[in-house]
């Protein structure tokens, strides 16, 4: 399923290492959500890092009635910050990194 | 020795719920909702249709158990209030954002489709990308900057009042001039000048087999030129052909287009959207978009 920040997120390297060194097709699916798990957790990490605490619940609400609404961004940039996506993008940019460094 | 894999990806997976769990309130509400950090993603969808949201830490008392009802009344008040100004610029941004590719080319009907609504919702302007079974050579690619062109014949760069400095093109735009002669201009053809755009007319795969009809219907056709990044739109019109498709951009825009989309800085080279202006039900002026004149219900 895809959330609203997915076309943010390039794991595309470390999506090849998983189908490259995953032994079978149980453990690849069981990395791939492990990854997802990471990456989710560090997107809400800067969102509620940027985002007001009183915003908290309404925002964590709002994700989980419709996690793949576009809309979810735009309230982002107008409660959060305004340059939200660059900040995920760099989150997860040097998160990739520093997990590719150590394999 | 490396670490495998698997121990790296564990590792991080720990760091980031330890992280996560620091913003008290978010993982306090989490928690209340039987939701555990490490599988958050996994759990991100189908909650209400489980009922994981009626917990009375937010469940206002007269909406009893109406799921449904109660997680629209929470959508409403958070977007209760329109917005406008420049919050519409930078809602318009965001909400452009997730429709585009990483980087400009060919976009699909249905990206387009949901571009143009977009572009209704937030600039309140009817745009498409074929118009009259015509379609934009291309719609989300890069523009350079082009110069001021000859209004008519005798026009000299003093006669333009704003960026002078970027000079005359040496030649007429692909439709020759604006107007026949000085005594014609309008205020309306002044504007034309301003905010003109050049497209790939000669890439169109009938351009050269349908003359005089496909020259006429783009000759000074009315155009939605769209700054993905910072959300600056304008309606322009088709005054030249160009660039060449050796130079890599789609499009060229005018000094004040440029200068006002806030791309004519470094290489003057940005990424631009560009539909045509549907003008059947509701007319478009000339100009940047004033956000200032536009409230959106969010």
């Amino acid at each position: 399923m895809r959330l609203f920040y997915d076309h943010l997120i390039d794991k595309t390297k470390l999506v090849k290492l998983i189908e490259e060194k995953g032994k079978d097709f149980e453990k690849k699916i069981g990395l791939h959500k492990v990854l997802d798990e990471i990456i989710h957790a560090a997107v809400l990490d800067v969102i509620f890092s940027h985002l007001d605490k009183n915003h908290h619940k309404e925002f964590l609400v709002l994700m989980h009635k419709n996690p793949r609404s576009a809309e979810l961004l735009v309230y982002l940039k107008l409660k959060a910050h305004p340059q939200i996506e660059d900040k995920i993008r760099e989150k997860i940019g040097d998160l990739r990194d520093k997990i590719l460094k150590e394999i | 020795m490396k670490a495998s894999f698997q121990s790296v990806l564990a590792k991080y997976h720990k760091d980031a719920q330890k992280k996560l769990s620091k913003h008290k309130v978010a993982y306090t509400w989490l928690a209340s909702k039987g939701l555990k950090v490490n599988e958050l993603r996994e759990k991100s969808a189908g909650l209400l249709a489980a009922g994981a949201l009626t917990g009375n830490l937010l469940l206002p008392g007269n909406f009893g158990t109406d799921i449904q009802k109660f997680a629209n009344n929470i959508v409403q008040n958070i977007y209760a209030s329109e917005i406008s100004g420049e919050s519409v610029r930078i809602a318009f941004a965001a909400a452009l954002s997730p429709v585009l590719p990483s980087k400009p080319g060919h976009l699909d009907a249905d990206k387009e489709a949901r571009l143009a609504e977009i572009f209704g919702k937030y600039l309140n302007i009817d745009s498409k990308s074929a118009l009259d079974g015509n379609h934009l050579p291309q719609t989300y690619g890069y523009t350079g900057e082009e110069q001021h062109l000859a209004r008519y014949p005798g026009d000299a760069i003093a006669n333009h009042d704003e960026l002078q400095f970027i000079g005359m093109a040496p030649g007429l735009g692909a439709w020759r001039y604006f107007a026949p002669s000085k005594t014609a201009m309008t205020d309306e053809i002044v504007l034309m000048e301003k905010y003109y755009v050049a497209i790939q007319t000669f890439n169109l795969p009938e351009w050269n087999t349908k003359q005089p009809y496909l020259k006429d219907w783009y000759k000074f056709r009315k155009v939605l030129v769209v700054n993905p990044k910072n959300g600056k739109a304008a309606v322009a019109v088709i005054g030249d052909a160009g660039p060449a498709n050796w130079t890599g951009k789609q499009f060229g825009l005018s000094p004040e287009l440029m200068h006002y989309m806030g791309l004519d800085i470094g290489m003057k080279k940005g990424e631009i959207i560009m539909f045509f202006v549907d003008e059947k039900d509701k007319k478009a002026p000339l100009g940047p978009i004033n956000y200032d004149n536009i409230k959106v219900a969010v």
